[in-house]
């Protein structure tokens, strides 16, 4: 290790930190939420900015592998990537973990003395999930999926005594622990055809290609296949989707945001890194079976979605469908990390705050949230109602909300390159039909949602006015929502150097 | 300082983020204070930045901020010239004063920091279209500005009237919208772009004068001007816009928002340079406007009504100085209209609080004793808007009339009709005056009029200073005034200058008709008992010549009927039908689908290990592995 | 691809369940097998089991015993260190102090909360009694 080489890993030292102030502080001074909040929130915030600087030396000084071991018998073996694409996924991670934790708030103050571990917990899943994205080994982006699914399993469970919510924590680490033995299975596939753990660097994954015609391509395969369901699994692509709704609905709802968004993004980050870059030579295998994943996940979420009646899950199934419409952004490989990233940092925000404003109405502790619950939102409580229906105008893709410029920023990605599978010079273009019929279906309980929220309120109580950090994170949600949707251009410029080497 | 001018948008803006989030843990004065303050600082920072352009020693620039939609040429950028900079300074100069006079006005609101959340977003909205560097982020401003006005307008939506005004306006704005829409697609179908000055200097060398595609534009450009800046035949929604709080009829139906038509034809002065069609119709209807506007007004007796009128009357003074080519007069009386008619509106504002909101002129008179700061601020706006030698109405008013004289042949019959007009001003504002200041007190039983507090008052007086003084920046002796625009109508001919002996000459006589319109109203109403109003002139002009009844019965009901048959006939029947076949058929799908989810974590299991299988097997068979 | 490149994985699954099985075959039939009542029963000393031994068994040893796994993986890790800590050099050092710092941090936690305290629903009924000034009545 270098001198001043700390930059490359200061997003996961900062939140390391933070996990562990916080808990000292709970400790020192006492479990007021007060003493340890503020340690918290300087936590994500320096990861976000942790994010920005490695943003600004990326874009200065170039990208670089760190960490590399020497002397070691499988030569240079570098831990850490800082580049375009780990850096944006820094800022995006750092900046949407700091607005889940402001809308987890009220949770936070309804766990009570155990609230210093639920927020540590967060810190802790934030620093996996960035590893899965910083860095060239498949091992080590295996720990961080380890990290991060564990830190979740807990924080679905967290409430322990509610039987949504043990029942959900158990399902997700049994089915998650599959996911994750699936993807361990697939890396071992992979170093057994490969001879190699590293995507970048000497004697890597990438080395191997350029110097090898693969012939007999049978075990690798196996690997890249096992390596996809992996990530399709955390990112909730169907047809390995099933844990999401019943998590989604059983985890305390003020942190379901947090673990949806968060965990999306680094799901889709990873499959960039490894996929896009480290297989890059593969590309015209792989993009087939995304594409396939794409349509699948499309179309079971968004017909799902429609049949539900609680909302939690109905957002669960829409994400099915978003990750369908963010995989098929990258169907055109490498190509499509952009149009990914502008995708998933979007949505990101808009789960985030859709999930704050459920957490204000049903409660932050709440298991189910019955669709009745929105009723009249808009009435009894203006501003939650007005912030939520642009955060559902943005999920649903209407023109001026970011979620528009999303979905065409995806569709058109996948038709500018060619496909090889059916070959064709129009890329992916019956994903893309696909990907707007489903659209349009998905506009149906996305309004269903919409249409209780503006309707006439039963004799209700009038809502519970929320707390101040969970309003904040609801704004700022919906402010990017519309932000994004009127002026995508800075976003975009910004997406199209969040690239992975 | 221009360094900083993205402050002048953001600061508002954040002002009105925080009042919004904030506005109740702020408290009630503090959030006013605070709304006061950004603007404040707004106009410091746009003064700072203009100063160049006072020394002459600055050029225009375009500050780039970042993209936006880069491939039509829309930039968020601000385009800083002499123009952008004086109507910021208005913006934000007046709006800083109107905002404090709230602080006083409010007093007592159930939303009182909603309300400076609204008005900070209007001054954002104001600055985003008066920055704009294209004609698509102009109209971003533009359609901000009618939303915040829409909210401000209906501030009061409990009461019936107010929220039917605001509807009123934002429909009636959203026709003149619709006309800026199609110019603005014909403007980017002609030259691929929306920046203004790649606009205007390809113009003149793309097209002729009168070529039929400019003269489509400026029309078009016109019918938007003429919603929000109220011309015949869009004018209706701006009496009826005074059921809103009265800082509000200063701030936007008087000083900022009306002017943003004249504003944007100012600024898209070149392209009306080439469509002398379009000029005509522009100066004949604000002509027109200014007369009718000005008849009714003799005959209103709600004295916010006849200001409503009254400002129209004068948008008329400044379309027409527009139309005849005189841009920085048209400009220039924008200015001092700003200034005079945002001053009659606070002081009307401050008699309607302290009479128990009165606003019937019947109802009041021999207001000077009790409110003499009220009284001398309210004389000064008076003698202005009448044309009264020095004040600043006289100079701007008597520059549009004067350029409208040089024009010669037909452009006579305008001038004359704008003396008349200027001669009927001096009568219904005499009559504003003489019923509310002089004459016996009519007041309702148990009100004590009383001077309003500081915070009102201040902005009265500096308004006051303004008026008397600002018109003395542009005589016919010292252009300053159209030197310091000069800038922004590079490549644009202005009227040429009449002869100083000339010029006098009519400057008498608007003086003289001024004196002649004051003297006759002064006889006819300041009196112990109020003249007999009810003839059939004055009940017609009351109600406004039934324009409103003729658009309720001719547009309105059959806008409605079609509306009624769509909503109960095509959209249950045929797009619900067409929705509900789809939707029954994904439902179904769905429903059966559902019956996988069962909840078995075994079962999902399975489900994972499956399709893992199955994506091996794709994989391998794609990937020729067997 | 043919077949035969199957071959290892074949032969790995295969090992691997032959090992298995092998192993336990194997410890049955060497192991030698002489059962008389005392080998049978749970302990070989002490008192005889009146019951079955399949008594809940208080949660508090599942808390121990994590703290000991931990503590023993941390033992792991300071071992490779120590062999070779004068190539590691201060840098070493310093990762090692951060790695330990870590885990007495969470000690300190846990230990705070409560994790190593024994009969904690116990004494707090104590507590409650004495501050109720009952204390004969604890007894």
């Amino acid at each position: 290790m270098q001198g001043g080489a700390w930059l490359p890993i200061a997003f996961e030292v900062v939140l390391l930190v933070g996990a562990l102030a916080v808990l000292l502080v709970a400790v020192v001074a006492g479990r007021d939420r007060r003493f340890w909040g503020p340690a918290a929130g300087l936590a994500f915030a320096g990861a976000a900015l942790a994010g920005v600087l490695q943003w600004r030396e990326v874009s200065t000084s170039g990208a670089g592998l760190f960490f590399t071991a020497q002397g070691v018998s499988f030569a240079k073996s570098p831990m850490v990537v800082m580049d375009g694409l780990s850096a944006f996924g820094a800022i995006v991670l750092g900046l949407v973990g700091f607005v889940g934790f402001l809308a987890a708030w009220d949770l936070v103050a309804k766990v009570g003395r155990r609230g210093p571990e639920l927020v540590s917990l967060l810190l802790l899943s934030l620093a996996g999930l960035h590893m899965m994205m910083a860095t060239p080994n498949l091992v080590v982006i295996f720990l961080g999926l380890e990290t991060a699914s564990i830190s979740f399993y807990v924080v679905a469970g967290f409430l322990r005594r509610q039987k949504g919510s043990a029942e959900s924590s158990f399902k997700y680490f049994l089915l998650g622990s599959l996911a994750s033995a699936l993807f361990l299975y697939g890396v071992a596939l992979t170093f057994a055809a490969t001879g190699s753990l590293t995507l970048y660097g000497g004697n890597s994954i990438r080395d191997f290609f350029s110097s090898t015609i693969v012939t007999q391509p049978g075990i690798l395969l196996a690997g890249m296949a096992l390596m996809l369901v992996g990530i399709a699994f955390k990112v909730s692509a169907a047809p390995f989707h099933q844990w999401a709704p019943d998590v989604y609905q059983g985890a305390p709802t003020g942190a379901v945001g947090f673990m949806a968004a968060t965990v999306k993004i680094a799901g889709f980050a990873a499959l960039a890194r490894i996929f896009g870059a480290g297989l890059v030579s593969q590309v015209d295998t792989w993009t087939p079976i995304v594409a396939v994943l794409a349509a699948v996940s499309m179309v079971v979420g968004t017909v799902l979605a429609l049949v539900q009646s609680d909302v939690k899950r109905m957002l669960a199934y829409s994400g099915v469908a978003h990750a369908g419409y963010i995989l098929t952004a990258m169907t055109a490989g490498v190509a499509g990390v952009p149009a990914m990233w502008f995708y998933v940092s979007t949505y990101a925000f808009m789960v985030v705050g859709g999930f704050a404003v459920l957490s204000t109405v049903s409660g932050s502790d709440s298991s189910k949230v019955p669709l009745d619950d929105l009723k009249g939102l808009v009435k009894r409580s203006p501003e939650m109602g007005w912030l939520m229906t642009f955060v559902v105008l943005g999920m649903s893709g209407m023109p001026f909300f970011a979620g528009f410029v999303a979905k065409v920023f995806s569709f058109v990605t996948a038709t500018a390159v060619p496909a090889p599978w059916p070959a064709n010079d129009h890329g992916y273009l019956w994903l893309v039909v696909l990907g707007v019929v489903m659209s349009v279906v998905g506009l149906a309980f996305y309004f269903r949602i919409i249409g209780t929220m503006f309707s006439t309120p039963d004799d209700q109580a009038e809502l519970q006015e929320a707390g101040l950090p969970v309003r904040f994170a609801v704004i700022v949600s919906a402010v990017i929502t519309v932000a994004f949707g009127i002026v995508p251009w800075p976003l975009i410029e910004a997406v199209r150097d969040a690239f992975p080497i | 300082m221009t360094d900083f001018l993205w402050l002048l948008v953001a600061l508002p803006l954040a002002g009105a983020a925080l009042n919004l989030i904030l506005g109740k843990r702020i408290g009630e004065p503090r959030s006013g204070w605070f709304g006061f303050g950004l603007i404040a600082i707004s106009f410091v920072i746009g003064f700072g930045a203009s100063l160049g352009f006072f020394a002459g020693t600055s050029n225009p620039q375009t500050i780039y901020l970042f993209s936006w939609i880069p491939a039509v040429g829309a930039d968020a950028a601000i385009l800083w010239d002499p123009l952008s900079a004086l109507l910021t300074m208005i913006v934000t100069g007046v709006g800083a004063l109107i905002h404090l006079y709230s602080i006083g006005y409010m007093h007592g609101d159930d939303r009182y920091p909603r309300f400076f959340a609204f008005l900070n977003l209007f001054i954002a909205s104001m600055m985003i279209l008066v920055l704009a560097s294209n004609f698509a982020v102009m109209f971003v401003g533009w359609e901000l500005v009618g939303l915040s006005s829409y909210l401000l307008i209906s501030f009061w939506f409990t009461k019936p009237e107010a929220a039917a005004a605001g509807k009123k306006a934002f429909v009636v704005n959203r026709i003149g919208d619709w006309g800026f829409l199609v110019a603005l697609m014909l403007i980017f179908m002609t030259f691929g772009t929306f920046d203004f000055r790649t606009i205007f200097e390809n113009a003149p060398a793309m097209f002729g004068v009168g070529a039929g595609t400019i003269t489509a534009i400026t029309l078009l450009l016109f019918v938007g001007a003429a919603g929000k800046s109220a011309q015949i035949p869009l004018y209706v929604w701006l009496p009826d816009a005074m059921e809103g709080p009265t800082p509000v009829s200063a701030l936007i139906h008087a000083a900022t928002m009306v002017t943003a038509g004249v504003f944007m034809m100012a600024r898209s002065a070149v392209l009306f340079e080439l469509a002398p069609v379009s000029a005509g119709v522009v100066a004949v209807v604000g002509t027109l406007t200014a007369l009718l506007a000005a008849v009714i007004a003799v005959a209103q007796t709600d004295i916010k009504r006849v200001l409503a009128y009254s400002t129209i009357s004068q948008l008329g003074y400044m379309v027409l100085g527009i139309g005849v080519g005189a841009y920085a007069a048209g400009v220039f009386h924008l200015t001092t209209h700003a200034m005079f008619k945002a001053l009659l509106f606070l002081g009307a504002g401050s008699v309607i609080h302290a009479l128990a909101n009165q606003q019937d002129m019947r109802k009041m008179g021999a207001l000077r004793k009790a409110m003499p700061i009220t009284f001398i601020t309210m004389a000064a706006a008076w003698l202005a808007i009448s044309g009264m030698f020095p004040f600043s109405g006289f100079w701007s008013k008597d520059e549009v009339l004067a350029a409208a004289f040089a024009r010669g042949g037909a452009w006579l019959i305008l001038y004359v009709i704008g003396l008349g007009v200027a001669l009927i001003t001096a009568f219904y504002m005499t009559r504003l005056f003489a019923m509310t200041f002089l004459g016996s007190s009519r007041w309702d039983e148990g009100v004590t009029p009383h001077e309003s507090p500081r915070t009102m008052t201040v902005p009265l007086v500096v308004l006051g200073l303004g008026t008397v003084f600002l018109g003395l920046f542009n005589t016919p002796a010292r252009h300053a005034f159209e030197h310091f625009l000069e800038p922004a109508f590079s490549g644009v001919e202005q009227v040429e200058g009449l002869s100083i002996g000339l010029i006098s000459t009519l400057a008498v006589v608007a003086v003289i008709v001024a004196i002649v319109g004051i003297i006759i109203g002064l006889r006819r109403y300041n009196t112990e008992v109020l003249p007999d109003e009810t003839g059939a002139f004055w009940r017609r002009a009351l109600a406004a010549f039934g324009v409103d009844d003729l658009y309720g019965r001719f547009l309105v009901a059959p806008g409605k009927a079609v509306a009624d048959w769509w909503a109960s006939v095509v959209d249950p029947k045929v797009v619900d039908g067409a929705v509900h076949g789809i939707a029954k058929g994904a439902i179904g799908g769905g429903e059966r689908a559902r019956a996988v989810q069962s909840g078995q974590v075994r079962w999902y299991a399975a489900v994972v290990a499956i399709g893992a299988v199955a994506l091996v097997v794709f994989l391998l068979v794609l990937g020729g592995g067997f | 691809m043919e077949l035969s490149d199957y071959l290892p994985i074949a032969l790995m699954t295969l090992l691997g369940i032959g090992f298995a099985v092998a192993s336990i075959l194997v410890s049955k039939l060497l192991a030698p097998s002489n059962p008389t009542p005392e080998k049978l029963a749970p302990y070989e000393c002490g008192i005889v089991p009146l019951q079955d031994p399949v008594e809940r068994f208080p949660v508090k040893f599942y808390l121990v015993a994590m703290l000991f796994v931990i503590f023993d993986v941390e033992i792991i890790f300071l071992f490779v260190w120590a062999v070779s800590y004068k190539e590691f050099g201060w840098a070493g050092l310093g990762a090692v102090v951060v790695f330990m710092l870590m885990l007495i941090e969470t000690l300190a936690y846990v230990w705070k909360r409560g994790a190593l305290e024994w009969n904690v629903a116990r004494r707090q009924r104590y507590r409650r009694i004495v501050a109720e000034g009952h204390l004969e009545e604890a007894a």
